[in-house]
């Protein structure tokens, strides 16, 4: 290659080089890329927003209002508790009253005709009767009938 | 831009337009319905919620039949007042105390239940006083002695005072 070759062809690559290209109108390759890339971005914009809307359309507590509900007083344990204290106290009464009760069917005839056998025959009943009573109720007869006061019983 | 392009074009914005309104009505739509199917949930759940009660308080209603039977017969009503008042009448005598009623009230509050307030002045031997003071203390029913007193007013002669407040059951 000699001189004048080696210079023509570099100044026709230059001259090719700094060319100024104008880009064409219309590319079907550009255009269609441009527009499958569009399409793929709204179509998952579109699904991600669709997909957030659903949740929360779907996901949604209901709040209940305890207002209007009637709870359920019965309380078992506290009803048996008081229960039993009635029970208890029941046959304490009915103890004391059935003492008295057994008591009165001895001493009415006795008493009219005399105070002091009336009075050993009740206690008698007393001294038998005494393991339903209560401790307080046991020494009362005790302490009356060693003390000679019998006309209550 | 041709006549064609720009006619293309507007077609074009004009279904964009088109499907944008009915995008937003869907989305309004969905709200609305939204709305609507929560109110329906909460007023079913309120519902079975309110259905669920009244089965288990039916339930325990039939179940506590005896337990409530037996209760009541604790509390007085009020058409047992007399009688409460010729029981412990009774009981003096069964026990062999003389009994005088002090005191007969009934009182009603408006939170509380009524009571029937009695009072009763007791003579008696010390252990026929000690022993009617006993079964008031003892008495069946739902009540509260607020005072009680014995003391020996002579010889084997004993007085005692006694206050009794017996609840009365509202008849239902």
């Amino acid at each position: 290659m000699n001189k004048n070759n080696l210079k023509k062809f570099f100044t026709r690559s230059s001259h090719k080089s700094n060319r100024l290209t104008v880009p064409e109108p219309i590319n079907a390759n550009r255009e269609w890329s441009l527009g499958l890339v569009m399409t793929v971005l709204f179509v998952c914009a579109g699904g991600l927003m669709s997909y957030f809307f659903y949740h929360s359309v779907v996901s949604f507590s209901v709040s209940l209002n305890d207002s209007g509900v009637v709870r359920n007083p019965y309380v078992a344990t506290t009803v048996d508790e008081a229960t039993e204290l009635f029970r208890q106290r029941n046959e304490a009464y009915q103890a004391i009253r059935g003492k008295a009760d057994d008591l009165v069917e001895i001493v009415t005839p006795v008493v009219e005709e005399s105070t002091v056998v009336g009075s050993e025959i009740i206690i008698d009943e007393i001294n038998q009767s005494t393991s339903t009573t209560t401790e307080e109720v046991e020494s009362v007869a005790a302490s009356s009938s060693s003390s000679g006061i019998q006309s209550a019983w | 831009m041709t006549k064609k392009t720009v006619t293309t074009l507007s077609i074009a914005t004009v279904y964009a337009f088109i499907l944008c309104a009915i995008f937003l009505y869907a989305v309004v739509t969905v709200q609305s319905e939204k709305a609507e199917v929560i109110s329906l949930r909460t007023t079913k759940a309120e519902q079975l919620q309110k259905e669920v009660s009244a089965r288990t308080i039916a339930n325990t209603v039939t179940l506590t039949e005896a337990v409530r039977k037996e209760m009541g017969s604790y509390f007085l009503t009020e058409k047992d007042t007399i009688s409460f008042i010729a029981d412990i009448e009774k009981l003096a005598a069964v026990i062999g105390v003389k009994i005088e009623t002090t005191n007969l009230a009934m009182v009603a509050a408006s939170s509380t239940p009524s009571s029937l307030q009695t009072g009763f002045s007791v003579q008696g031997s010390r252990p026929a006083v000690l022993r009617f003071m006993k079964a008031l203390e003892t008495l069946p029913y739902h009540n509260r002695l607020p005072k009680l007193t014995v003391e020996r007013s002579a010889e084997n002669l004993w007085q005692g005072q006694v206050e009794v407040v017996v609840t009365i059951m509202p008849t239902v």
